[in-house]
């Protein structure tokens, strides 16, 4: 699952992540990420991709929300963000984020191996 | 009938001889007029003071040698009557032409006979005046800085030398909010209490003012609050200055600026630094990633629209590592920077750097040399800042430098700091560019030429972090044959600061 509010920047992960052979569910906010997540009862994403600021509220809001679900809160969850302070990664990493990354610095390539990387620590259901 | 007169009736008398002599010697100014104040004796000291001649006085009007109008005075003389004394000052413009001034006492004697005895009080006179003069001048010196304290826009409260408060210029009371009756003989430090960022009230021996007044040093601080008297606090700067005189404490001036505007400005930058990358970095990204999607499926493209494309993709990383940059130096300018010190091993720190940089080094060719003091100590400096500089005298080197070229790091302990020196055989430094290659945006003649990607910005960086840091940055170059840098990190360790923001992030 991939939440991110700028539409081109959407697609463009969306592309990759399909090239790669994943099924991608893209969200352009975090209401539409909650309702699908509400929608799919069981059969939830192996890791949701979460860009910070986001128009209907920012990334620690979702974590909460992700929290107050039993199941949901074992999703995986990377921040992909255009910035970061220190007090702010800090704070999302306490609620439960595995990894956060600066958009810019990193190619779409090396985020996959990322989120590859997590994808593999998910125990079988 | 004058006393020469007087005195010669009685020629014979000891008693005269000895009058005689006593008035032709004494320091007053003795004299006589009749009614018509027709000079008829004078004695030495008069003659001495006025510069005239005895026989020049005698037989003249007083009138005439008087300065200006004050012959007028002589007038209420006429009305005198019996041995009434009086007492008159009078100016008599000597022969010299200066002017002196005599404080008679005058008797009027047998109704026939005015007799002056007086002292030169020219002297006095001028004593007298300088004295107005200085206070005067003191007043208006006093007058001139109590308008120059009320003018100026901080806060002036001076204070004695045991802390009370002897002086408020008005800008200080609008804002505290105290009258200076409130203030004035009180303790600063007991009256006006001071805060920290974090609400805490600052100890008397850490105010800045009692600070100043014990070290005899001038103390400046900015980051307490003072609390008004309508409970606000309000974040001020403050220089603190004792005033040492003869080598002794005398008291001190605590001079301090209302800072919430520039707080304010401070925010708002902040906030517009943080907008801005955000906002510059999302189409940053999706051309990156973009241009990314388009060059992993190649085999669509010709070999000219590949070139084409990995353009796009080369110029829109480098609008990345500016904007990067910028961000940089705009924390480092705005002193937000987090410097958060702890014990690093540099070696290890330098290798991963080496490590990263590997492929821009395989890809030219050149040959790195790590050599690295073996028994390095840990050092307690911030190693996201220094591995920034580190990245940036390296990049410059891998860069600047033709292929297979020769790149060195050497590390060493001197008694107290570490040198770090990074070395190249590279374009080298113009030496007329010498002075220069530490400024924002500056890129040296020879290197634009050869190699047009670079922001001018590494250096100016690195030298800001080194010197936040605690050390020193140098280099020496000769043109076309290679550069070294020289940094320094002192053993004690870099001082930790707190701040709001790390840099590359």
């Amino acid at each position: 699952m991939v939440v991110e509010d700028e539409s081109l920047l959407l697609e463009a992960i969306g592309k990759k992540l399909q090239r790669e052979g994943y099924d991608v569910l893209l969200c352009t906010s975090a209401g539409q990420a909650v309702d699908y997540l509400k929608n799919m009862k069981e059969n939830l994403p192996d890791v949701i991709w979460l860009d910070y600021y986001l128009t209907d509220m920012n990334g620690l809001e979702f974590m909460d929300l992700l929290g107050k679900n039993e199941n949901w809160k074992r999703i995986p969850v990377i921040v992909v963000s255009n910035s970061a302070s220190e007090q702010k990664v800090a704070a999302l990493m306490k609620k439960g984020v595995k990894k956060h990354i600066l958009k810019a610095d990193y190619r779409l390539d090396e985020i996959v191996k990322i989120i590859e990387s997590y994808l593999k620590k998910v125990p079988v259901r | 009938m004058g006393i020469r007169r007087l005195i010669e009736s009685k020629k014979n008398s000891v008693n005269q001889k000895m009058l005689h002599y006593y008035l032709n010697n004494c320091s007053d100014v003795v004299f006589s007029t009749g009614v018509d104040f027709v000079i008829n004796y004078c004695n030495d000291t008069f003659c001495a003071l006025t510069g005239f001649e005895r026989s020049e006085l005698i037989g003249s009007k007083l009138t005439s040698i008087l300065d200006g109008q004050n012959g007028e005075r002589l007038l209420f003389l006429n009305n005198a009557n019996g041995s009434e004394t009086f007492r008159i000052e009078i100016s008599i413009g000597s022969k010299t032409g200066s002017i002196k001034k005599i404080e008679c006492k005058t008797s009027f004697f047998q109704n026939k006979l005015f007799i002056f005895i007086g002292r030169d009080i020219t002297a006095q006179e001028g004593i007298i005046k300088e004295k107005d003069d200085k206070i005067k001048t003191g007043e208006e010196e006093k007058a001139r800085s109590q308008e120059i304290l009320n003018s100026i826009g901080d806060g002036v409260i001076s204070l004695n030398d045991k802390g009370e408060v002897i002086y408020v210029n008005k800008q200080a009371i609008d804002i505290l909010g105290f009258h200076s009756e409130e203030l004035i003989g009180k303790l600063l430090w007991k009256k006006i209490i001071m805060t920290d960022d974090k609400g805490q009230e600052v100890q008397i021996e850490n105010r800045p003012i009692r600070m100043a007044l014990f070290t005899r040093k001038r103390i400046y601080e900015s980051s307490y609050y003072y609390k008004s008297k309508d409970g606000r606090f309000i974040p001020v700067s403050i220089t603190a200055t004792p005033l040492v005189m003869h080598d002794m404490v005398v008291g001190g001036v605590d001079v301090f600026r209302d800072i919430t505007k520039e707080r304010e400005v401070d925010r708002m930058k902040t906030e517009f630094i943080s907008l801005a990358s955000h906002q510059l970095r999302t189409p940053l990204s999706a051309t990156k990633w973009f241009a990314e999607l388009i060059l992993d499926d190649s085999k669509n493209l010709n070999i000219e629209q590949l070139g084409l494309i990995k353009n796009i993709y080369t110029s829109n990383q480098r609008m990345i590592d500016l904007v990067n940059a910028l961000l940089n130096i705009s924390r480092i300018e705005s002193g937000r920077i987090i410097n958060d010190p702890k014990p690093t091993d540099l070696r290890k720190l330098v290798e991963e750097v080496v490590l990263e940089l590997t492929p821009k080094i395989k890809s030219k060719k050149h040959n790195v040399i790590l050599s690295i003091h073996g028994d390095l100590p840990l050092i307690n400096i911030d190693p996201r800042l220094i591995r920034n500089a580190y990245m940036n005298l390296l990049t410059n080197s891998i860069k600047y430098t033709k292929e297979g070229g020769e790149i060195s790091i050497i590390i060493s302990k001197r008694e107290n700091e570490l040198v770090s020196q990074v070395s190249d055989n590279g374009l080298g430094i113009p030496d007329n560019q010498r002075q220069r290659i530490f400024e924002k945006f500056f890129r040296s003649s020879n290197v634009i030429k050869v190699e047009t990607d670079g922001t001018g910005l590494g250096l100016y960086l690195a030298k800001a972090i080194i010197e936040s840091s605690g050390g020193k940055i140098w280099f020496d170059s000769v043109e076309y044959k290679g550069t070294t840098f020289w940094f320094t990190l002192p053993l004690s360790g870099s001082v930790a600061k707190e701040g709001e923001v790390t840099i590359d992030s």
